[in-house]
């Protein structure tokens, strides 16, 4: 998914340019994209935790399986338990993944609601009675920018680091 | 031969499961949070190998990479990052910044080991 960056201050500079419909507009489609991110990544987090919590149970209830024999083949079973051991912290990780995860998400929803928080205070702006119209027109436009910057800030939320979909081993590369 | 080996990481669940792959494989094991508690104790304490995460709070492993080859004592100590960064861009970055290696999380427990005593001369 590609996502358009808009510098703040261009924003804020052109905020006397558009109207109305347009800011919504500009504003719906990123509401639009954004949330479509924020539910991929939800997706995926969703994929990585049933396979990690899956692979884990398997491996302790291996490792459990294991101890079980100790009475009648110690060595055997000790080194059954590493390995299962072993197995299960390659999945543990998962964890660190979903973290990085949840925290690009809860990033995104926080601009998200900036942006739903700005628009209410612009569109209040702009429905106020204008009884003196110099200080009137002066408030919305700073609404508008306040409005355009918190858009610009949810535009430029990046795709998240982790790619992986699974708890599966990554490369080696040495230099 | 046993090292010892810091790892950097400000997750606490990656710093436990390398602690427990690492020890489990006979080595010592010093942790760090992010980088620059990373760089404090690599000067406080000679090291083997340093095994650090790329993204992190204060600063990041490419940065400590450069830091650390910055100081004679480290200039030929391996370091690998292990990170969830997987683009070939910032594999270059790590490359041109001096580690030895990159491994993309999640790391398989017997792979580590092969490379820590590759990379470090050991068995």
């Amino acid at each position: 998914m590609t996502r358009q960056q808009t510098p703040v201050r261009d924003t804020a500079a052109s905020a006397g340019s558009h109207d109305l419909g347009s800011l919504v507009g500009r504003a719906g489609a990123a509401l639009n994209l954004q949330c479509r991110a924020a539910h991929q990544e939800l997706t995926q987090t969703q994929l990585l935790l049933a396979n990690a919590t899956r692979k884990l149970l398997d491996s302790f209830h291996a490792a459990s399986h294991a101890l079980a024999g100790l009475s009648t083949e110690v060595e055997d079973a000790a080194t059954r338990v590493g390995e299962n051991l072993l197995a299960a912290s390659q999945h543990l990780q998962f964890s660190d993944l979903v973290g990085q995860l949840l925290a690009t998400t809860e990033q995104r929803v926080d601009r998200l609601l900036l942006v739903s928080q700005r628009l209410q205070e612009l569109i209040q702006a702009l429905d106020a009675p204008r009884s003196d119209a110099q200080s009137s027109d002066a408030y919305a436009a700073g609404e508008k920018r306040a409005f355009l910057e918190a858009v610009a800030a949810l535009e430029s939320c990046g795709d998240s680091r982790v790619k992986q979909r699974d708890t599966g081993a990554g490369s080696v590369d040495l230099f | 031969m046993r090292k010892l080996v810091l790892t950097v990481d400000d997750s606490a669940a990656i710093r436990e499961m390398l602690s427990y792959v690492l020890k489990s494989a006979g080595h010592k094991v010093i942790e760090a949070e992010d980088g620059m508690d990373g760089l404090q104790k690599a000067l406080s304490r000679q090291v083997d190998l340093v095994i650090t995460d790329q993204s992190m709070p204060k600063m990041d492993g490419i940065t400590l990479v450069k830091a650390l080859r910055a100081l004679p004592q480290y200039k030929k100590v391996p370091i690998l990052l292990l990170t969830t960064e997987s683009s070939d861009s910032m594999k270059d970055e790590g490359r041109t910044a001096g580690a030895t290696g990159w491994l993309v999380k999640p790391f398989d427990p017997t792979k580590l080991i092969e490379v820590v005593d590759k990379v470090t001369g050991g068995r």
